[in-house]
C-alpha cells in the first residue's frame, strides 16, 4: 500500500488518524516502559533499587552487565552449573538445529502437496489441515512417556525428533507460497532434460526465499524465547531463556542479584531485537495465509 | 511437470466419473476405488519418477507425523482408561469429575480454570482480534511513525514470554509502578495488593491477567495480518480514496472482505487454542496458579512438568482431562469452522 495521502482524505478521518496516532503513541510507551525500566534498574545497585525500583540511577553502573557473563548461572538435574556461554551454546545448536529441521520439514511437504499430485496426495493434505485445525487436547503427558520410552529425555536428538514437525502453520503459508510459484520455468526446465532435484534446488527455491528467510526467523525468535522444552525435556542442556527462568528463581531468594537478572534481561533480548528491526519488512511482507478476495 | 499434472488430472476426472457410476449403480462402500485406480493405471516412467520425489519429500513430516502426533495421541486415548499398572479402569474420569466438582491433585477447582481459560479466550478473539484487525489496518496504511510502531509493539514477542511476563511480575508487585502510578492518582487498593502485589490479591490477581492479556493481544496476529493487508491492490484504496470514501468504508467494505480468508485462518487456529494457550499463567504465578488465576493450559502444562520431575505419577489423569475438554470442544470447533466457510461464502467485495 502507498503512503497515505491526505489530500484526499475526508476531514473526519484526518481526526480519526491523529486519534489512531495518539492511541499508538500510548501504546508504545506502555509497551516500551518494562524494557526501559529494566535497564534503568539493570544499572542500579542492588541497594538503590531496593529503596527506589522507579528512580533513574544516581551513578550508572555497568558491571552487572560484565556480571552477567561470570555470575549468571543455570542447575541442571545432576546438579552441574552452567554458565551463561555454556548456555548461550546450547540457545544456538537448539535454535540452527530446530529452525532448519522444522522449516526443511515444513517445505518439503508443502512442495510435494502444493506441485505434485501423487496417489495419496489430497488425502495427505486433508490430514494436515485437521491435524491444524482439531483440538487435541492434553497428550503432553503421553508425549513425555514416549520421549522416555524411546530415551529422548534429555537427550539433543529430541530437538529434531519431536519438535520438527512439518504439519504446522508454517505448512499453511508455505503451501499458499508455492502454489502461487508459476510452474512455466519448471516445465522449461524440465523439457530441457532437468531433473526434479535441479527443478526444485535451482528453480523453485529461489523463488521462495523470501518466505523461508521470513519464516525461519519468526521461528528462530520463538525457539530463542523457548524455555518450556528444556524446562520439560532437556533440563541438562538449559538454553537463556530456561536460565533467566531459573536465575530468577535464585534471583529473588538471593537478593542481592536483581539487577543482574535485569542486565541479563537486556542483554539476552537485544540480539533477538536487532535482527527483527532488520528483518521486519521482509517478514510482515511474506508472512501471509489465505488467498485475496475478489 | 505441469504436463504431469494434467495428465493426473485427466486420469484422475475418468476414476472419478467411474466412481461415480460405481456409486450410483452399486453401493456408497466403493468410494475407496479413486485410490485402486491409481494404483491399477500404468503411469509413465516420467510420472513415477514424481511421484517417488514426491514421497521421498514427504517421507520425514508423514514418519514424525505419524510418531509424535497420531502414535501420542492415540497413547493418550489409551491412557486415559489405564490404572498405573496398565489394566482397564474409568477411575482416571470420576478424579477429572472430582477435579470440576470440588478440587485436584494441586488443590485447584478445574471448573474456575475452565472459566478463566473462556474469558481469556473470549475477550481475546472476541473483543481483542477486532481492535488488532483496525490497528494493523492503520499502521498498515502507514501513519506517521509506522515503523518504529510496529517495531515497538513486536518487542514483548522478541523477549519472550520469560523476560517479558517477569517484568510485568515485577511490574504489578507491591514495589512496582503501578502500584505507584495507582498511589500516586489516589487510586485504593486492598490491603493484601498493597502489601504483597495485585498478583497476589484474589480480587485482583486474575482481572491484572485479563489486563496484560488484552494490551499483548492487540498485535499478537500483526504479522499475518500486515501480509494480508499489504497484497490487497493499492488501486482499491485509490479509486476509493477519489470517490470519497470515507476511512470506516476502506476498512470494512474492501480492506477486511480482501483479507477474510487470511481473518477465516486465523479464527480456526484461536478456535482450536481455547484449551491450550496457558496464557503465561505458569510464569506470572510461579507455578502456582493460585489467587484464581489458574487456566487449563496452565494445568496441563503444570501436569507434563510435574510428570517430567516425577512429582506426579499418574498418566491417567491428564490423558482422562485432555480426552474430556478434547470431547468437549470439538463440536464447538466444527460449528464454529463451519459457521467461518458459511460467512466466507457470503463475503463478496
Amino acid at each position: 500500500m502507498d503512503k497515505l495521502k491526505f489530500k484526499h482524505t475526508p476531514a473526519i478521518d484526518k481526526v480519526i488518524y491523529i486519534a489512531f496516532f495518539v492511541l499508538f503513541a500510548i501504546f508504545a510507551v506502555v509497551y516500551l516502559y518494562p524494557l526501559v525500566w529494566a535497564i534503568i534498574n539493570s544499572l542500579k545497585s542492588m541497594e538503590e533499587y531496593s529503596n527506589d525500583g522507579l528512580a533513574l540511577p544516581k551513578n550508572p553502573l555497568f558491571y552487572h552487565y560484565v556480571q552477567v557473563f561470570t555470575s549468571f548461572r543455570s542447575t541442571g538435574i545432576d546438579g552441574t552449573t552452567y554458565g551463561y556461554f555454556a548456555m548461550l551454546l546450547n540457545s544456538l545448536w537448539i535454535l540452527v538445529v530446530n529452525v532448519t529441521v522444522n522449516v526443511c520439514s515444513s517445505a518439503m511437504l508443502a512442495y510435494a502437496l502444493a506441485k505434485f499430485r501423487f496417489p495419496g496426495s489430497k488425502v495427505l493434505y486433508a490430514v494436515v489441515i485437521f491435524a491444524n485445525t482439531i483440538p487435541i487436547i492434553g497428550a503432553g503427558p503421553a508425549a513425555y512417556k514416549l520421549a522416555m520410552s524411546l530415551n529422548l529425555v534429555n537427550n539433543p536428538a529430541t530437538i529434531w525428533l519431536m519438535w520438527a514437525s512439518g504439519f504446522d502453520f508454517a505448512f499453511i503459508v508455505l503451501y499458499g507460497y508455492f502454489k502461487g510459484v508459476s510452474s512455466s520455468y519448471s516445465e522449461s526446465a524440465k523439457m530441457d532434460g532437468a531433473n526434479n532435484l535441479v527443478i526444485l534446488f535451482k528453480i523453485v527455491l529461489p523463488q521462495v526465499i523470501p518466505c523461508l528467510v521470513a519464516i525461519a526467523i519468526t521461528q528462530a525468535i520463538n525457539v530463542w524465547n523457548n524455555y518450556s522444552v528444556c524446562m520439560v525435556y532437556l533440563r541438562d542442556y538449559p538454553n537463556l531463556a530456561y536460565g533467566m527462568y531459573t536465575f530468577k528463581a535464585d534471583a529473588f531468594l538471593e537478593k542481592d542479584s536483581t539487577p543482574i537478572y535485569f542486565a541479563a534481561a537486556v542483554v539476552s533480548c537485544i540480539p533477538v531485537i536487532v535482527l527483527y528491526a532488520c528483518t521486519q519488512e521482509l517478514i510482515l511482507t511474506n508472512m501471509t495465509t489465505g488467498g485475496l478476495k475478489g | 511437470m505441469e504436463e504431469n499434472k494434467i495428465t493426473a488430472q485427466e486420469s484422475e476426472e475418468e476414476i472419478v466419473l467411474d466412481s461415480n457410476c460405481e456409486i450410483k449403480k452399486e453401493t456408497n462402500s466403493k468410494k475407496s476405488s479413486g485410490f485402486s485406480a491409481y494404483i491399477k493405471k500404468n503411469y509413465s516412467q516420467l510420472e513415477r519418477k514424481d511421484f517417488l520425489f514426491a514421497y521421498l519429500l514427504v517421507l520425514f513430516p508423514v514418519a514424525q507425523f505419524l510418531v509424535f502426533w497420531v502414535y501420542v495421541n492415540a497413547s493418550s486415548i489409551a491412557l486415559a482408561f489405564q490404572n498405573d499398572l496398565g489394566g482397564f479402569t474409568l477411575n482416571n474420569f470420576k478424579t477429572v469429575y472430582t477435579a470440576f466438582v470440588d478440587k485436584d491433585m494441586f488443590g485447584i477447582n478445574l471448573g474456575e480454570s475452565l472459566r478463566n481459560s473462556f474469558i481469556l479466550w473470549i475477550i481475546g478473539e472476541g473483543i481483542i482480534f477486532p481492535v488488532g484487525l483496525i490497528t494493523t489496518y492503520v499502521l498498515t496504511r502507514k501513519i506517521i511513525g509506522h515503523y518504529i510502531f510496529r517495531l515497538i509493539y513486536i518487542i514483548p514477542s522478541l523477549m519472550g514470554a520469560i523476560i517479558w511476563t517477569l517484568l510485568v511480575r515485577q511490574m504489578v508487585d507491591y514495589s512496582g509502578p503501578i502500584m505507584a502510578i495507582c498511589n500516586a492518582m489516589g487510586i485504593k487498593v486492598s490491603d493484601l495488593a498493597y502489601r504483597n502485589g495485585f498478583l497476589k490479591d484474589p480480587n485482583t490477581a486474575f482481572p491484572t491477567l485479563v489486563i496484560i492479556r488484552s494490551i499483548m493481544g492487540i498485535v499478537g496476529n500483526n504479522a499475518v495480518l500486515t501480509g494480508a493487508y499489504t497484497r490487497v491492490p493499492t488501486e482499491l484504496f485509490e479509486s476509493a480514496e477519489l470517490d470519497g470514501a470515507s476511512f470506516g468504508t476502506e476498512l470494512f467494505a474492501i480492506a477486511i472482505p480482501c483479507i477474510w480468508s487470511t481473518i477465516c485462518t486465523l479464527l480456526t487456529f484461536a478456535l482450536c487454542s481455547v484449551f491450550t494457550c496457558d496464557y503465561n499463567v505458569y510464569l506470572f504465578t510461579e507455578g502456582m496458579g493460585d489467587n484464581g488465576t489458574s487456566t487449563i493450559g496452565f494445568q496441563l502444562f503444570k501436569l507434563t512438568y510435574e510428570l517430567s520431575k516425577g512429582t506426579v505419577k499418574s498418566y491417567g489423569y491428564p490423558a482422562a482431562l485432555g480426552l474430556v475438554l478434547t470431547v468437549f470442544t470439538l463440536p464447538i470447533v466444527l460449528v464454529g469452522k463451519w459457521a467461518l466457510e458459511k460467512m466466507s461464502e457470503n463475503v463478496e467485495v
